[in-house]
């Protein structure tokens, strides 16, 4: 089974979700070139999502070349370029500072404070090593 | 061919899943049947005019109650009669012409075997009716009755169809049924002057082989009259 | 993709009740929901799709052929399940097999076998002689196996416990994934089938509320909480509870906060089952 967490409180299209989660656990190395992904019914019944949405996200991923279909085998993690792997790394750590800065947007906190909070998180862990 | 062969094999398994007791059925009412026909001497020497009811009772009524309660007509949902078959058989993908088949052999085996120990258990209790008839008349005579069978006694296999009645109107049709046999018979009565049997046999006597042939013929029509009755409908019925 | 059944316009009148007028499309690859309280007239509708009844109006056909035309052989691809099964009372599991798989070419008896085991279900007894719940285990057993492109459920859990729920649903899946294949599944229980199912066809005293996708359906749906109570009403208001607010519109409604300068704290998802109790009050 995939570790694939979808939030049905986020305003993001099932889908995409979908889609961003696969794709981070192929550039992150979790799923490897190969790797069989469960059949579009299955995941459907564990993500509990109809095959229509499921298959939408395959779709997209496969025209994005992150996945490949053989024909009455499945579908597979395909090979792909580092370059690509790169920029969903760097899309997914972007997003998640995004939220970041939007958090503390709300807040009203300056730039200044933000790099200060930010920085002290990465004392802090140098510390903790 | 292929829809008589589908039409005896499903048959089969109705016949055989109450097997025990339709054989101890069949030999309760012949024993019934035994005793009635036991009165035929009276009705032939003294003019006996209930034995006809009696005998059109056995001979039509009967085969249609042997059959083990779980296959007859029932109440379904609602106002919805029929026997669980029909229902049940088109919820398969079995053509409607083969369970009008089916069902027609299933009567068949109630209806024929038990009207032909009736008719032979006629000659076994009365020296009167051997006396008066000769082999190729009792021949006559047997496939003059069984033509009865098929023509009024299969309309017991085609109600099987069922439909939607409304208990009120089903009470209503069936004493409307009871009086139009009794105005029939007494219309038969008066204009013939004698039993009914009493006829047949003089048909039989008198003209056997035309006898034969034209009963031969009823058979013929009313076997696939009430085949095309049943299957009009179960067409037409809702089954809900 | 061609539907496999098509059902237009399709109306029915009994003594106290109308059905329709209905339209509905199944394709391949899908599992489609009937969901309604009792006496909604999901079973009318299914029985009406396997010709057991004549409609009013309207038309209904399977792979192209009209069920009520002298072609009867379309019965062949579907495997019907009623929710009240007539005339199996008298025989046992063993008989009832023998007569029912002989109509199906491609019957698999390894996976009857298995739902038999799966289920314990014992094949020597008359099937008006079992409970229920064993009743509704040798139908399932007795229609999986028949590995026809459409399969017609109506009610097929209503007396399963719940471990049986969970491998019904699982014999499910896999039946869905071996072919292209369609279910139909009937039910007024607020339970698992529903999220099994890709589309739901909401209907209500005989009516057709609406044909959904499932996540269309649930992102349709939105519930807010306030800042303050909205004076007038907000678009796709379908509920309100002074400052919680759940709207049928959530795009227009955001747009509408956003015009009268009221605040949006917080906002979820409605789950599934209370979507579907709202359409069906």
């Amino acid at each position: 089974m995939l570790p694939i967490r979808l939030s049905k409180e986020s305003r993001e299209p099932i889908y995409h979700q979908i889609e961003k989660q696969l794709k981070a656990l192929i550039a992150g190395g979790h799923l490897t070139a190969g790797t069989p992904l469960p059949s579009i019914r299955a995941l459907s019944k564990d993500l509990e999502i109809s095959v229509i949405t499921i298959r939408r996200a395959y779709q997209d991923l496969e025209a994005q070349g992150f996945i490949e279909t053989a024909h009455g085998k499945g579908t597979y993690v395909a090979e792909i370029k580092d370059v690509l792997k790169q920029e969903v790394k760097t899309a997914s750590v972007s997003e998640s500072f995004e939220r970041a800065i939007e958090t503390a947007r709300s807040y009203d906190y300056s730039d200044e404070e933000m790099t200060a909070i930010f920085h002290a998180i990465l004392e802090k862990r140098k510390k903790g090593e | 061919m292929h829809t008589w062969k589908q039409a005896y094999w499903l048959a089969g398994f109705e016949l055989k899943a109450r097997m025990k007791r339709s054989l101890l059925m069949l030999a309760f009412y012949t024993a019934v049947g035994f005793v009635c026909i036991s009165s035929f001497d009276v009705y032939l020497t003294e003019n006996f005019y209930a034995f006809d009811l009696l005998f059109l009772l056995l001979f039509i009524m009967f085969p249609a109650w042997m059959k083990p309660k779980i296959f007859q007509m029932q109440k379904m949902d609602g106002d919805l009669w029929t026997v669980p078959a029909v229902i049940m058989l088109q919820q398969l993908p079995v053509p409607k012409a083969v369970i009008v088949k089916s069902r027609f052999i299933i009567h068949s085996v109630y209806s024929f075997p038990y009207q032909l120990i009736l008719l032979v258990m006629l000659l076994a209790v009365s020296p009167a009716f051997r006396e008066m008839i000769t082999p190729l008349s009792y021949m006559a005579f047997l496939i003059i009755w069984l033509a009865v069978s098929v023509a009024a006694g299969f309309a017991m296999a085609a109600s099987e169809a069922g439909g939607t009645y409304d208990t009120k109107l089903l009470a209503k049709s069936m004493i409307y049924l009871v009086l139009g046999i009794a105005i029939f018979y007494a219309a038969f009565q008066w204009l013939a002057d004698e039993g009914l049997i009493y006829w047949t046999i003089g048909l039989a006597q008198n003209w056997p082989l035309m006898s034969i042939v034209v009963s031969l013929l009823i058979i013929y029509a009313g076997w696939n009259y009430w085949q095309r009755v049943m299957k009009k409908d179960i067409e037409k019925a809702d089954y809900l | 993709m061609p539907s496999w059944i098509e059902i237009n316009g399709l109306q029915k009148s009994m003594d106290d009740f109308q059905l329709g007028p209905i339209s509905l499309a199944i394709e391949p690859g899908t599992i489609t929901a009937l969901v309604g309280n009792n006496g909604s007239g999901k079973s009318t509708l299914l029985k009406l799709v396997m010709n057991l009844a004549n409609a009013d109006a309207g038309s209904i056909e399977v792979f192209g052929k009209p069920v009520d035309g002298k072609d009867e052989s379309w019965k062949r691809k579907l495997a019907f399940q009623p929710q009240k099964i007539i005339g199996w009372d008298a025989y046992t599991g063993t008989t009832l097999k023998k007569m029912i798989s002989s109509f199906y070419e491609k019957w698999d008896e390894a996976l009857f076998e298995r739902i038999v085991r799966l289920f314990d279900i014992p094949l020597d007894k008359r099937f008006g002689k079992l409970s229920e719940g064993m009743q509704q285990k040798l139908s399932l057993a007795l229609a999986l196996p028949r590995n026809t492109d459409v399969l017609i459920l109506d009610e097929p859990t209503a007396f399963l416990d719940i471990p049986s729920k969970r491998y019904f649903m699982d014999l499910l899946i896999d039946w869905m994934e071996a072919e292209e294949r369609a279910i139909i599944i009937a039910s007024h229980q607020t339970d698992d089938l529903r999220k099994l199912a890709d589309y739901l066809f909401v209907m209500r005293e005989g009516k057709a509320i609406g044909h959904y996708e499932k996540e269309t359906l649930l992102e349709s749906y939105r519930r807010y909480w306030l800042d303050e109570t909205p004076d007038g009403s907000v678009p796709g208001e379908v509920s309100r509870d002074r400052q919680r607010i759940v709207s049928a519109d959530p795009a227009a409604a955001e747009h509408y906060f956003a015009v009268e300068n009221i605040r949006i704290i917080d906002h979820a998802a409605l789950d599934l089952e209370e979507i579907i109790d709202m359409l069906l009050k």
